[in-house]
């Protein structure tokens, strides 16, 4: 999936004058390509996940994907784009707190192809919260919500998976962990990356830094 | 995603909105059911045609010493006519020659008496006949009876120790008219048409009478001293209390079945107005829940279309589940009107009124019809929330 950004910049920073890489730019992220969008606190990370994912418009200038504009995209064509091409890790996870954590894989539109319910728990496993399987997710931590947020994306069937400060409330060994599975996934969907964070030091491999 | 929408509800509203909508529906079923019903019957016992009714001026001692006049001038009957509570009004056209009536068949024995005869126009006419026409040269002149008439009739041959007749027999019989002028004289055939309940007189067609009048009659005598009136649905006070105001006066029988058929048919109104809101509140009660529901989960269709979800499948989804519980509710209402349509009809027969106990057809179109439109305003109002919640 192919991503081409032409002078974007979000309508609160119109009348200022901002040194970064993506605002007002014309730049462009390669199928495959890894890139860690990095800045500081109110630079517009989350705005900038949120305009790929067409979720907001309250910008100027014109993102394209694979060549066709973000705004001339229909409903069918965003659902499918959301079902299969785009998987996403929020800033605030966007879970179902009602439901249980193996609830919130089972609503998933797909699994990823030769992924099935069990997979998910595995998954849950190797990050140490295999015993949540049934636990609403209303009842979980923060860190521990983050995970399950990490896992319900990998489990979707994508060409890029977008995370918004996925690891912030993960301590070191966990991000590793999650780190690994993203890896893995990435592997083999041979899918792109496009990650924000406040640290710019993320230990994927390949990882392109844009600062914002 | 149905365990998602609607098992954190809360139950109360729910149940509140299920109520409303049965008891919406009930009352809808049995309120269209039962006005089609009354209204077939007022229909075949004339109790919902239209007030006809036949005025004249109050007889007084002034008329009786001619001081005043009991004629009706043709301003008099123009005022009348201009009237908004007035659909029809025209002159009762009396014969000036005389007539005899006499019987003349072997199925009984002669009667003889002498009559005059009326017209009134064929569309106040309470009775419905093909045969309601006569020109010169016809054979057979149409007859319309009042109905009292017969009854005296029947008493007169019960007291004579003979048969008493049939409205058929009636209308088999053969029947002579001598008319006759100050020189002339003429006979013709008759044959009873029909009977009236309305009018009390002995009706003809107005043709006959012009042509009696022309031939037989005296033109000196030829007056307007009775008009017949039709008045407008649910507008019969107003004729009423110009009747008063005006000094004219009716049958006092026929003024109070006015009084009632107007009552009925204001009160039969009334109903259908309710029954008509009926149906938007059943509805809207429940259509205000899916709303409530869509509401109360939009954080849920959100994060459910950004994970990929069509919005068609999350209509699909509200969609079954009310399109369902409608049914149900619906199914539910059917059944007790049922029992209730029983004991209503029970009800109606020990008053004396015995309707038709088939279901009416009404109740089959609004099934339709309200699950028509119940299915479509879920639709809309999930497919609205769908394209709010897109891309938000």
């Amino acid at each position: 999936m192919h991503f081409k950004f032409q002078q974007l910049c979000p309508h609160v920073f119109q009348d200022q004058e901002i040194e970064s890489e993506v605002w007002n730019k014309n730049f462009e992220i390669s199928t495959n390509e890894r890139v860690l969008v990095h800045a500081i606190s109110g630079k517009g990370k989350t705005s900038f996940m949120y305009y790929l994912l067409g979720l907001r418009d309250d910008y100027t200038g014109e993102i394209y994907i694979n060549n066709k504009a973000l705004h001339s995209l229909s409903v069918e064509e965003w659902t499918e784009i959301r079902a299969n091409k785009i998987s996403c890790v929020f800033q605030d996870l966007q879970l179902f707190d009602k439901l249980s954590v193996k609830e919130n894989f089972e609503i998933l539109p797909s699994f990823a192809s030769s992924y099935k319910l069990e997979d998910a728990k595995e998954m849950l496993d190797k990050l140490d919260i295999a015993e949540k399987w049934d636990s609403r997710v209303g009842t979980l931590s923060f860190g521990q919500k983050q995970r399950v947020a990490l896992i319900r994306s990998l489990m979707k069937p994508f060409d890029v998976l977008v995370c918004d400060e996925p690891f912030s409330h993960l301590d070191s060994q966990n991000t590793q962990k999650c780190i690994g599975l993203m890896e893995k996934r990435l592997e083999e969907e041979q899918a792109g990356l496009i990650l924000s964070a406040l640290d710019s030091k993320q230990e994927f491999s390949g990882l392109k830094t844009i600062h914002l | 995603m149905k365990h998602l929408f609607f098992k954190y509800q809360n139950k109360r509203q729910l149940v509140l909105a299920t109520v409303g909508t049965f008891l919406g529906l009930l009352f809808l079923f049995t309120s269209l059911h039962f006005l089609h019903k009354v209204y077939a019957y007022g229909d075949k016992t004339e109790m919902l045609s239209k007030n006809t009714i036949v005025v004249q001026k109050k007889v007084s001692n002034a008329s009786i010493i001619g001081l005043s006049n009991s004629e009706f001038s043709e301003n008099e009957i123009k005022d009348l006519r201009k009237k908004s509570f007035v659909e029809k009004c025209d002159v009762i056209r009396s014969s000036t020659f005389d007539v005899l009536f006499q019987i003349d068949d072997p199925l009984i024995p002669s009667f003889n008496s002498d009559i005059f005869v009326q017209s009134v126009k064929t569309e106040f006419l309470d009775v419905k006949t093909d045969s309601w026409s006569w020109k010169k040269g016809d054979e057979v002149v149409p007859i319309i009876m009042p109905r009292d008439f017969l009854m005296m009739l029947n008493n007169f041959l019960s007291i004579s120790n003979i048969p008493q007749l049939s409205d058929d027999l009636v209308l088999d019989l053969k029947i002579n008219l001598k008319i006759k002028g100050q020189m002339r004289r003429e006979w013709v055939k008759a044959k009873i048409v029909g009977f009236t309940n309305e009018l009390s007189s002995i009706l003809v067609p107005e043709s006959f009478v012009l042509w009696g009048n022309a031939e037989y009659g005296k033109p000196d005598e030829e007056v307007i001293s009775q008009l017949v009136i039709k008045s407008k649905d649910g507008q019969f006070g107003h004729l009423e209390k110009y009747l008063d105001d005006n000094n004219l006066e009716s049958k006092k029988s026929q003024m109070v079945i006015a009084r009632l058929k107007s009552a009925l048919g204001v009160l039969l109104s009334l109903i259908s107005v309710v029954s008509l809101l009926t149906v938007f509140l059943a509805m809207l009660v429940l259509v205000q829940y899916l709303q409530l529901i869509l509401t109360h989960n939009e954080y849920e269709i959100r994060t459910l279309m950004r994970l990929g979800h069509s919005p068609n499948v999350l209509i699909r989804v509200f969609m079954k589940y009310f399109v369902k519980l409608f049914f149900i509710i619906l199914l539910l209402s059917i059944g007790l009107f049922g029992l209730l349509k029983y004991y209503l009809e029970q009800l109606f027969i020990s008053g004396g009124i015995s309707l038709n106990s088939t279901i009416s057809y009404y109740l089959y179109i609004a099934i339709i019809l309200v699950f028509g439109a119940f299915t479509f305003s879920i639709w809309k109002s999930s497919k609205n929330k769908m394209e709010d919640t897109f891309n938000s």
